[in-house]
């Protein structure tokens, strides 16, 4: 598929998962383009995937760096779950990409960040988070607790 | 609670209903369901409505045309940050080895290497310099040259002391294309003289292609230039706004 075919089937689901978490839509339609830009030089993921799938995902992660990158240069601090979310260091997730396990298979693990998004803003299950992320209910859970564990701090503070 | 975790059907779900991108079984569920709750048909409905309207704003061929240049802006500056490895590898190397023969040297830096930040103001207000690529190197064109279709041409800009600006151009058809930043509706901080990361080529527009910068210390919104362009009105600078023009015109038609 060219960038045009996927634009066109694609590119409106994009353009709204980008407006939904940047409230901005000349945020949005750049963050939408980037991720596209990612998408053509990264298809060999569409593969084993359904696009729409694997690009909601990635407008997802894309936006979520974006909301983090943006808070750097606030004066004001008013932080809502997905400005938290979006500071939220994945280092857990990073470490376990690296893992020898998922080299030697070839696999990308999600972002714990994206998942949190999927679960506590988009409302899905956890059951149904894990089946988009193709990873057991206790492996998602597991991947949640220490970001569930970080946002309740913040809110005690 | 979210207004999501009251939803029995997600948007993304939704979404993916639409695109026929959901396993059987959740398709036939989700079809089901919308043909028991009106509501979710009609969320349906405004997805259907949004995909036509986001079609209609930014057509299939300009986000092509965008995504295709964010590309290539990535490839150059990959490009470019492996050649400056290279580089930061090579001054110590050259250093030593002046220091040993003590042979003075010219670096004959080629305009993208030079350093971003030069002279802040000099009074000149912003200005653009368009070269074009001939068989023997770059040729710096003239306000009101001639150009032709196919030809690729360079834009560099000074800013003139102005923090934020903007470059577009405007075809003999009337067409908008932004150069800098590539989309996205503000202007962008400047540097104080710049070579935008891609060159341009003509295409078959007839009549001439107008460039503009504009530049201002504020960060100003993009939409309302482009209305004025797409309504092929001169700009006159204000004392927020400054603008330059550069035209390159077109053969007549024989």
């Amino acid at each position: 598929m060219n960038v045009d075919e996927l634009y066109r089937r694609y590119g409106p689901m994009v353009i709204r998962r980008c407006t939904q978490l940047l409230r901005d839509e000349d945020q949005a339609l750049d963050a939408a383009q980037d991720v596209f830009v990612r998408l053509m030089e990264r298809q060999d993921r569409l593969k084993d995937d359904y696009p729409s799938s694997l690009l909601y995902r990635m407008a997802t992660n894309l936006c979520l760096n974006r909301i983090r990158d943006a808070k750097r240069w606030k004066t004001t601090a008013d932080p809502d779950l997905l400005d938290q979310i979006a500071d939220w260091d994945d280092t857990e997730g990073r470490t376990e990409a690296l893992s020898v396990l998922d080299r030697l298979f070839g696999r990308e693990r999600e972002s714990t960040r994206t998942m949190a998004v999927l679960h506590y803003v988009d409302g899905m299950t956890l059951e149904q988070v894990a089946n988009e992320v193709s990873m057991s209910v206790s492996g998602v859970r597991k991947r949640l607790r220490g970001l569930r564990a970080s946002l309740q701090e913040l809110e005690r503070s | 609670m979210n207004q999501q975790e009251q939803r029995s059907i997600s948007d993304y779900q939704l979404e993916r209903y639409l695109l026929r991108e959901l396993p059987a079984a959740d398709l036939a569920a989700v079809a089901r369901e919308i043909a028991a709750d009106p509501a979710l048909g009609e969320r349906l409905a405004a997805l259907e409505r949004s995909n036509q309207e986001l079609h209609r704003r930014f057509s299939p061929e300009w986000m092509s045309g965008q995504i295709e240049l964010k590309r290539q802006v990535s490839r150059q500056r990959e490009s470019k940050q492996q050649r400056s490895g290279y580089r930061l590898w090579a001054v110590p190397a050259v250093a030593l080895l002046l220091a040993v023969v003590a042979v003075p040297a010219l670096f004959d830096a080629s305009p993208e290497e030079e350093p971003q930040i030069r002279i802040k103001g000099g009074g000149d207000g912003p200005q653009l310099t368009i070269f074009r690529k001939v068989p023997q190197g770059e040729e710096r064109l003239s306000d009101g040259a001639l150009a032709r279709s196919g030809d690729l041409v360079q834009i560099i800009y000074r800013s003139g002391g102005l923090r934020y600006g903007a470059i577009l151009s405007v075809d003999g058809r009337g067409a908008v294309t932004q150069h800098l930043p590539v989309a996205g509706g503000k202007a962008v901080s400047l540097a104080a003289k710049d070579t935008l990361d891609y060159a341009y080529e003509l295409d078959d527009a007839p009549r001439r292609e107008r460039f503009v910068f504009v530049a201002a210390d504020i960060r100003f919104d993009l939409q309302e230039i482009i209305g004025q362009l797409n309504e092929g009105s001169t700009l006159a600078s204000t004392a927020e706004l400054h603008y330059f023009e550069f035209t390159l015109n077109k053969p007549s038609a024989p």
